[in-house]
């Protein structure tokens, strides 16, 4: 088994939604599992040694401040300020603007910008009001837009290279660079399949030509802020962008650029071999693996159901669907074939028998939930108790490839290359 | 190779033992056998202990036109029979992960099997209701999904594919409960590659309208059926009539729902728990035409009858003053068909021109097509299917020799 040092923290503590999982997505189809999980404690705490990077990406931004707190806003300045890379995209960049700086948020300063996307009284939504305004100070936040937007990269900056493409904006910044923060990236509208939430030409004025991306200095570090999640793996292209920074920033090594290019040699005949040389676990460890997978197979069968329910649920500030069931018991699902490669490992029993008691545990959660919906309750602390226990359960799993497989267990194909 | 459009994983359960052991399908099975109804005898010739084995054919579960099949062929004695598990039963068994269960011994107390995902699980359900549809929501909602299909030993013979009657003429569900066994439960979210992807699609879509422009003088729903084949018009007019439904991946809507607790006309889900019936079986209909029988009475006769699991032509023939004991006692009272394995359920005779029965059911029941379907319609030819098994399976095999083996399943 090859030890694999983690250099990259992704913050998956509370206020993150499921979009955290997307970083995972990226750095798997670049053969990379060099990540570690970051709760609030870690950065109150200031538990980031040995890390060269620290992501956040979509949430519940005033949770992650407030979970965060004044002590996780200095923890993430010595970081960054001691020479580490800074990367938000969608709440992860909102969180760090000097301008958006009413409490919860005073605390968190490492990069000068604001944003354009902010008013007293937004005009009346087009579509999705659910997902359209957060209460800011006096107004709101407000997003122009929902879906895949064109974003083009800045012509003469390390990113220039890769022109135009499509990622997707869930809620994120419409920047407005201060002084020292380099424009990297501009909005060049909606591509198709975006819902537009006000009328076309207050959409154009936020989403043409204003900043998607932009990047500063503080102190030895580097910070970057994206609108768009460029690792969101619905939009492969985006990737590049995020694989672009990591590279001119050295936190991807050759390493991983090779097993990359490894990746798309056929995942299928991988695969094959990965089964066929795979070493045999010992019979408790065999017996666990075959009760972690009855439990995760029978969470997404049951998850399946929740889409007949005409529901979402309101956590914090964010919006919450049963999709997002789905999606964590799929993405779940997708990497139980590759704990067969960890059973095998020293300590995997214990693992093992760990995520059969969280995946239980959540299967258990998911049919309270549904009983709930069936008596025409809403299930609200239901809810927030489920995807709190995917959440963790997606850590516990992902953390056992990362320590008991080898560098190659459980690299899933989102698409993304 | 020999992989495609499978799973390549058999099941072998042993009810008295409580044991299910996941196997590789033996070489040389699927290109000597093809699959469905053929392959299992050669299971059941391999596992003697064994007498029931639950298969599916290499189109099941696939764009095919009328793919909904899987077989549950059971040997009693010296008797062997093949029932077709249509409507969404078999395709969802397929996906499972499992492309064979094999069904050995006995247990004391009742036991469901769970097939997700390639993962087999054998429960206790000894606290499943005796009554069959309280005993499929019972199972839905302690597997979470409401699309969980159900095979279910009721409280008669007749095999129930979840609420509604399946195509057991056999007694099925007789035999499940008597050894213990009372349901087997699939959810399929697997995937099935095939050799050729696009061409095979291709293929598919283009036999798709084929088939559907050669059933258009047939019309629709089980009164079609009945119409060709009684050479007249189907005179017993349906005005309980809901809609219309098809089994996976079919162009022939040939189940009725009929609504008799309220408005046919009524779309929405919210009124009565259990308004109607979808009805599976156009002899059933056929008799109570036959008998001139009041509709909507007929049709509440054939939903007790599909609850308890009675046979559902004999449930017709009992009449609609019949008790639930005579229901259960009633026979299958099914079509006239040649002799053989295969279920008296669909039509006795083509309804086309030209067509053999036995050779039109050996082809269905061996390659996962609707029994019904392969009757009504004589597109799916020996070339065309040759065509298919070649672009999906990549097994290059002659016309005469796909029927030699499919053949082989009647024996």
């Amino acid at each position: 088994m090859q030890e694999i040092e983690p250099v990259i923290g992704i913050y998956a503590g509370e206020g993150a939604s499921h979009s955290w999982t997307w970083f995972i997505s990226f750095l798997e189809a670049r053969g990379s599992r060099g990540y570690r999980f970051l709760e609030g404690s870690d950065l109150r705490e200031d538990r980031l040694e040995g890390l060269r990077a620290v992501l956040i990406g979509g949430g519940d931004v005033e949770a992650i401040a407030r979970e965060l707190g004044e002590k996780g806003a200095r923890a993430l300045e010595g970081f960054v300020g001691s020479g580490g890379l800074y990367f938000g995209s969608c709440a992860g960049a909102y969180l760090v603007m000097e301008g958006v700086d009413l409490p919860p948020y005073t605390p968190f300063r490492l990069i000068e910008a604001g944003i354009a996307n902010y008013s007293p009284a937004p005009p009346p939504p087009l579509n999705l009001p659910h997902k359209y305004k957060v209460a800011y100070g006096r107004g709101f936040v407000f997003h122009p837009a929902y879906g895949p937007v064109w974003v083009e990269m800045q012509e003469g900056s390390f990113l220039g290279e890769l022109g135009t493409v499509a990622a997707a904006l869930y809620g994120g910044p419409v920047i407005v660079p201060g002084k020292g923060c380099e424009r990297l990236a501009v909005y060049r509208g909606p591509h198709a399949g975006c819902l537009p939430m006000v009328e076309e030409r207050l959409l154009l004025r936020l989403l043409q030509n204003t900043c998607a991306a932009a990047c500063g200095t503080y102190g030895r570090g580097r910070v970057y802020i994206c609108g768009p999640h460029f690792e969101c793996p619905y939009y492969p292209e985006g990737g590049r962008v995020l694989e672009r920074i990591l590279q001119e920033e050295n936190i991807f090594s050759a390493r991983e650029r090779k097993q990359a290019a490894r990746l798309r040699e056929g995942r299928a005949r991988r695969d094959r071999e990965m089964r066929s040389t795979a070493p045999a676990a010992e019979p408790k460890a065999a017996g666990l693996l075959e009760e972690v997978r009855r439990e995760l197979s029978n969470l997404r069968i049951a998850a399946r159901w929740m889409e007949s329910f005409q529901v979402r649920w309101k956590l914090g500030a964010k919006v919450w669907e049963p999709e997002k069931i789905i999606y964590y018991a799929d993405f779940l699902w997708d990497r139980a074939d590759a704990l067969k490669e960890c059973a095998a490992a020293e300590g995997a029993a214990e693992d093992l028998e760990e995520l059969t008691e969280k995946a239980a545990g959540a299967r258990l959660a998911l049919r309270e939930l549904r009983s709930r919906l069936e008596r025409g309750e809403e299930g609200l602390s239901e809810a927030e108790d489920l995807f709190r226990r995917l959440r963790i359960l997606t850590m516990r799993l992902l953390e056992c490839l990362r320590d008991r497989g080898s560098w190659r267990s459980g690299l899933v194909s989102s698409g993304q290359r | 190779m020999m992989e495609f459009l499978f799973n390549g994983t058999m099941l072998v359960v042993d009810l008295e033992g409580r044991r299910c052991e996941e196997l590789a399908l033996p070489e040389g099975l699927l290109s000597g056998c093809l699959g469905g109804a053929r392959a299992n005898l050669a299971l059941l010739e391999e596992y003697p202990e064994a007498d029931m084995v639950l298969g599916a054919g290499p189109f099941t579960g696939l764009p095919v036109p009328g793919a909904c099949l899987s077989v549950a062929t059971w040997k009693e004695g010296e008797r062997i029979s093949h029932t077709p598990l249509h409507l969404f039963a078999g395709m969802e068994l397929k996906l499972s992960g499992f492309d064979f269960v094999i069904i050995k011994g006995g247990s004391a107390d009742p036991l469901y099997l769970w097939l997700h995902d390639g993962i087999a699980d054998l429960e206790e359900a000894e606290a499943l209701p005796r009554d069959g549809w309280e005993a499929v929501d019972a199972l839905r909602r302690e597997l979470g999904e409401d699309l969980v299909q159900v095979l279910i030993a009721g409280e008669g013979p007749c095999l129930g594919l979840g609420y509604w009657s399946s195509a057991d003429r056999v007694g099925l569900g007789k035999a499940w409960r008597e050894r213990g066994l009372r349901a087997v439960c699939a959810r399929g979210l697997g995937i099935l590659d095939a050799a050729e992807p696009d061409a095979f699609a291709e293929t598919c879509a283009r036999l798709l309208g084929e088939v559907r422009g050669s059933l258009a003088p047939i019309g629709h729903g089980l009164e079609g059926i009945i119409e060709r084949l009684g050479g007249k018009e189907f005179d017993y007019p349906l005005p309980l009539l809901h809609r219309r439904r098809s089994c996976f991946s079919c162009p022939y809507d040939c189940n009725d729902f009929l609504k008799t607790e309220e408005d046919p006309a009524r779309m929405d889900a919210d009124g009565e728990d259990e308004p109607g019936l979808l009805l599976t079986d156009a002899r059933s209909l056929a008799i109570l035409e036959e008998k001139g029988a009041d509709l909507r009475e007929g049709v509440r006769l054939l939903r007790r009858a599909a609850r308890l699991g009675a046979f559902p032509a004999g449930a017709a023939a009992a009449g609609t003053g019949a008790d639930d004991r005579e229901l259960l006692e009633a026979g299958p009272c099914s079509w006239e068909v040649p002799q053989g394995p295969f279920s008296p359920w669909a039509a006795p005779r083509p309804l086309f021109e030209g067509g053999d029965w036995k050779e039109r059911q050996a082809l269905a029941y061996t390659l996962g097509i609707c029994p019904q379907l392969m009757l009504l319609t004589p597109v799916l030819s020996g070339e065309t299917l040759c065509e298919l098994l070649l672009r999906g399976m990549g097994l290059e095999v002659e016309p005469q020799d796909m029927l030699r083996i499919c053949l082989e399943a009647a024996v």
